[in-house]
């Protein structure tokens, strides 16, 4: 999969970013099984971009916002890090893309 | 530990999985084209669902008083809970009362967490009638060597969560879930016990267990 910076993602619903024991972890509901796994733990980071896709987000938005919420030395790093984060969402199915 | 006895009828729920539900619920069930598993397995999902707002859940696990506070014996399917139950009697005999053999109801109390018998007893119909205060947790891996670590909080809470016999329909129903689940995390021992499901595997729990009675880390 190519994913384009200006591309827009959006939350699936009914799934829930929650924590036990300092472990944050997305939790799908019922009417998701078989589409999502039910449990997934993620960092911080992916906490944060979780936070930002329920009304739809681009890579770039999410970078600005990133760079706003946290002091980022290295940008290119950070970029890397939401597509990774983005892919592997997209890819377990919690989110879709918004042409 | 204390009678199973109901202090007043309170209110009553019909539950009941019908076939709507049941052919909704089919397809998550391959292995089994048996109607009737999937009615009591999703007769367990039901049940759970409408405890939770009273702070309770069914949890996967074999459930058993020692020492006055209930251990619970989880793990995938196969991995050997029973096993563990019937090497814990052989060693402890009359000190060992079973709570559930299958499907205890962990209730959420201002006190602590405790520990219920249900009417599911898995298919060993292994069955309690005693409840108790939560002590510890053991979560079970097959391997071919015995060995015992305390887990931190944060490692087992998704094991934790996972075993809670409910699939939650709403916000609500996940963020109680993930709630029970943190409380428990935080305020009980959680164990992964590697064991090749032998005596000396469950002499090592014990030893582990009453390590934590010793130092007083369970109240």
């Amino acid at each position: 999969m190519t994913l384009y910076s200006n591309k827009r993602y959006v939350s699936k619903k009914g799934i829930v970013l929650t924590s036990a024991g300092g472990q944050q972890m997305l939790v799908a509901a019922a009417s998701l099984e078989g589409e999502v796994p039910y449990v997934t733990g993620v960092n911080e980071t992916a906490a944060f971009i979780w936070g930002s896709l329920k009304n739809g987000v681009t890579e770039k938005e999410l970078l600005e916002r990133m760079a706003d919420e946290f002091e980022i030395d290295d940008m290119e790093q950070a970029e890397a890090e939401i597509s990774a984060i983005l892919k592997q969402l997209y890819e377990q199915g919690y989110i879709i893309r918004i042409d | 530990m204390r009678p199973y006895i109901a202090e007043d009828e309170g209110d009553i729920y019909d539950i009941k999985a019908d076939k709507e539900y049941i052919d909704r619920r089919r397809p998550f069930f391959p292995e089994s084209g048996d109607d009737s598993y999937i009615e009591y397995k999703s007769l367990i999902n039901l049940t759970s669902l409408y405890l939770l707002p009273f702070n309770c859940c069914m949890f996967h696990a074999v459930a058993f008083s020692w020492q006055g506070l209930a251990w619970l014996i989880s793990g995938a399917s196969g991995t050997g809970k029973t096993t563990q139950y019937r090497n814990w009697k052989k060693v402890f005999k009359s000190e060992i009362s079973m709570i559930s053999g299958d499907m205890p109801l962990l209730e959420m109390k201002d006190d602590g967490v405790w520990v219920h018998p249900t009417p599911w007893n898995g298919k060993e119909r292994i069955k309690g009638t005693i409840s108790a205060p939560l002590g510890g947790i053991v979560l079970l891996k097959q391997a071919d060597m015995d060995e015992i670590r305390r887990m931190s909080s944060e490692e087992c809470s998704i094991p934790i969560l996972l075993q809670f016999a409910a699939n939650p329909e709403t916000e609500d129903q996940i963020m109680s879930l993930s709630g029970m689940a943190d409380r428990i995390v935080k305020s009980y021992p959680v164990f992964e016990l590697r064991n090749r499901g032998d005596m000396a595997s469950a002499i090592m729990t014990a030893q582990a267990f009453n390590s934590l009675l010793t130092k007083k880390e369970i109240i």
